[in-house]
């Protein structure tokens, strides 16, 4: 192996071993590359133009149309936090399922799989089901292992049900890689992909991932009545059902809707969706606070209908052309539809008063920043790693890796997924997105994956990671809300069945790769 | 005053400043080497940085509201009246970019940045700070220092030609974006010195061992 690869390779080790140490993830990346790239020239095999090539990188990072859909999610899902949806979500739920044999468990799964529909962020709601779920299952005589494992899994389903933040960076990094792809094999005007195709094709595998879980619950429930009795409880009225499920179906529906349906980006569903959470949260604020029909309330109120009213009006009615006409059906049809605009505008600016008055709005925002403020500066620590790791042809190396796998794309495509796995152990998302995808994914689609099904795939297995010990955001979540009586080591053992689940769900669509691509060529092609 | 006019003397202008500043570079290390009289000067730069790193990420914030309204804005014009205008959608990307580069700063210093914490859970409080100190001496400060170094040519001829938007109808201010990352660069080694400061002074027990604020996992 000539000097290239070692420098390579002890690279990706060093990585990893200074990760450990703890400095910020984003600085580490960065930090290892320029000591390599040093390395590199004092050993003559690496050229300083990569260096210069950073400025330009971080400068791609700042214009990325696709990546700004993260802030404006990451928004979304923290302004929904302050509104209590899925506070109101969960007790709903629990009274509906609580009278039969591990009712609870149901409950917690579907409410993770509405949240994980309307937002994209797994934290807040394996909080919220850690303070409110896991008690009330603890003290109704459930498993600790089952209960937390539940918990900790239905949180990470925001990251598979779309819209999810790894869908969003891995659209972005698998959409170039598959420009590059195109270029390598000589094509011209193949499909580009987009954060929509994955949305539309992470669904299915989704809901078959929520299935798992419930057939396990149900049969955890049959198989072991003391682990998950029935809770008893009275059924909730009708109505409370309704109210409970109203505020998410409609994000979901406005969201995930206009996205699939084409008629919104990613980024524009998800300023539509911050939108309608400010709204919202707006709406329930006022509500706890007493004054269900406030002034702002009544904004709120008439905002959302002007937004109701503006969506069906395009529907029947070519504005932009009416408009354009001269005479007073045209202007009348311009000043309604401002009008309506405005107020909906209005009704997004009321949701954020009573957010501010509630205090909420300051720690919204800065929490916002701050996640944002993570995710780019590791997308900019990655930037020089991958830089570096290219210029000392780590490039070439990673792809006769690849082709030096036994059994051809299947081979390479295992190798691949397994190296994601066990990197979870170890790493979270974000770094194996920035780092390993962009390294891997050219090769693979050159060697004939489809670029959907793989982006999808490493979804899955990236998921995954949030659910394996001892590095697991959902396993960190959980741990700070659990009650001390809850061992780490419960909650280790409880999410072990799942990761099971997961595997399996993965190897279904392994096996039936339509899972992943049949909705996105009905949606998009 | 037209930006052809202020490129020249820019360069200038940095180095002055970044050598006026550079010393400062150092107060961690000299606080963790030689104590109480290193120790003064970098409370007072904690201080300073704080100030600044808070005021930066306020208006971080601002950013991200003006992202949320200005592509609410651009959903509506574009689905309902069939326009859409180029300096909106450029003033958006502004407000993304500055969004996420002026958080990154306070977002150090209050330990809101990721990490891996298998080893770094486990060691005492006195041993994390020491490895945030030397992570910020042997990671942090060279990567913004590089950075810099690179990102001063782009924006001096950014300056020099007062860079506009490729579109004709676009916003003229790209020399100003470009501008961004070296005030990146410069801000987050400003938070780096006040966070390994931090350290520093925990380190020499010149500061409480306070539960130094967990790791938030404020992840997504």
């Amino acid at each position: 192996m000539d000097l290239h690869g070692i420098l390579d390779i002890a690279m990706f080790l060093t990585l990893i071993v200074v990760l450990m140490m703890g400095y910020p993830v984003a600085f580490t990346l960065a930090g290892v590359a320029l000591a390599f790239g040093l390395l590199g020239m004092a050993l003559g095999v690496f050229q300083p133009s990569y260096f210069a090539a950073f400025p330009q990188r971080v400068f791609g990072t700042m214009g990325n149309a696709t990546l700004t859909a993260v802030p404006l999610f990451v928004l979304m899902g923290v302004i929904l936090e302050r509104s209590r949806i899925a506070e109101d979500l969960l007790t709903t739920m629990g009274d509906l399922f609580g009278r039969f044999r591990g009712g609870l468990l149901y409950s917690t799964t579907l409410v993770g799989a509405l949240l994980a529909a309307s937002t994209g962020v797994v934290g807040a709601t394996v909080v919220t089901m850690g303070l409110l779920a896991l008690p009330a299952m603890l003290a109704r005589g459930y498993d600790v292992k089952i209960a937390t494992g539940s918990i900790a899994a239905s949180g990470t389903l925001g990251q598979i049900i779309p819209p999810s933040i790894v869908l969003i960076l891995l659209g972005d990094v698998i959409g170039n890689a598959n420009q590059r792809a195109q270029i390598e094999m000589g094509k011209s005007g193949g499909e580009a992909v987009s954060v929509g195709d994955l949305f539309a094709g992470a669904i299915i595998p989704g809901l078959v991932l929520v299935g798992l879980y419930l057939l396990y619950q149900v049969f955890i429930a049959w198989s072991q009545p003391k682990a998950a009795p029935a809770a008893g409880g009275e059924y909730p009225k009708l109505s409370r059902v309704i109210q409970a499920l109203l505020a998410p179906l409609l994000l979901i529906l406005a969201v995930l809707g206009s996205i699939l349906a084409g008629i919104a980006t990613a980024t524009e569903g998800a300023a539509v969706g911050a939108a309608g959470a400010a709204m919202l949260a707006g709406q329930r604020i006022e509500q706890d606070a007493g004054r269900p029909r406030s002034f702002l309330v009544r904004i709120i109120m008439a905002g959302a209908a002007a937004l109701a009213l503006l969506v069906a009006f395009r529907l029947f009615i070519d504005i932009p052309n009416l408009g354009a006409q001269p005479g007073f059906s045209g202007q009348l049809v311009l000043f309604v539809s401002v009008t309506l605009s405005l107020l909906a505008g209005v009704a997004v600016l009321a949701g954020l008063w009573a957010l501010h008055r509630a205090r909420s709005l300051g720690p919204a925002l800065k929490s916002t920043a701050d996640i944002n403020a993570m995710v780019f500066t590791i997308l900019i620590g990655a930037a020089l790693f991958t830089l570096v790791f290219r210029g000392l042809g780590g490039d070439e190396w990673v792809k006769s890796m690849l082709e030096a796998v036994p059994g051809g794309l299947t081979g390479a495509l295992l190798f691949t997924f397994a190296v994601m796995f066990i990197l979870g152990f170890f790493l979270d998302f974000i770094e194996i997105c920035f780092v390993v995808v962009p390294l891997v994914a050219v090769p693979l689609i050159v060697m004939g994956a489809d670029p959907i099904w793989l982006a999808v795939m490493m979804a899955m297995v990236l998921q995954t990671s949030f659910l394996t010990p001892p590095f697991g955001f959902a396993l960190f979540y959980l741990r700070g809300v659990a009650p001390p009586e809850v061992k780490t080591m419960d909650i280790y053992r409880g999410v072990v069945p799942f990761i099971g689940l997961q595997l399996l769900a993965v190897a279904f669509i392994w096996f039936i790769p339509g899972l992943a691509t049949w909705l996105p060529n009905l949606l998009y092609r | 005053m037209s930006p052809q006019v202020l490129g020249e003397p820019l360069g200038a202008i940095a180095i002055i400043i970044l050598g006026g500043l550079s010393p400062f570079l150092l107060t961690p290390l000299a606080t963790a080497i030689w104590g109480e009289p290193a120790a003064k000067v970098q409370r007072v730069l904690n201080g300073i940085a704080e100030d600044i790193a808070t005021w930066l990420g306020r208006f971080a914030q601002v950013c991200l509201l003006v992202l949320a309204f200005g592509m609410l804005t651009t959903v509506l014009l574009r689905y309902i009246f069939g326009e859409s205008f180029t300096r909106l959608n450029e003033t958006v990307m502004y407000a993304h970019a500055l969004g996420f580069l002026m958080a990154a700063p306070v977002a150090l210093i209050t330990n809101g940045h990721v990490r891996v914490d298998i080893v770094y859970e486990q060691v005492s409080e006195r041993t994390k700070a020491l490895l945030d100190l030397i992570g910020f001496c042997v990671l942090l400060a060279p990567v913004m220092l590089l950075l810099l170094i690179y990102s001063g040519p782009v924006v001096e001829l950014a300056w020099r030609i007062g860079e506009k938007s490729p579109e004709t109808d676009g916003l003229p201010f790209v020399f100003l974006l470009k501008t961004a990352m070296p005030v990146f660069a410069v801000t987050m080694l400003m938070a780096g010195v006040a966070h390994a400061g931090h350290a520093a002074l925990r380190w020499r027990g010149l500061e409480a061992l306070e539960n130094s604020t967990p790791a938030q996992h404020v992840g997504p």
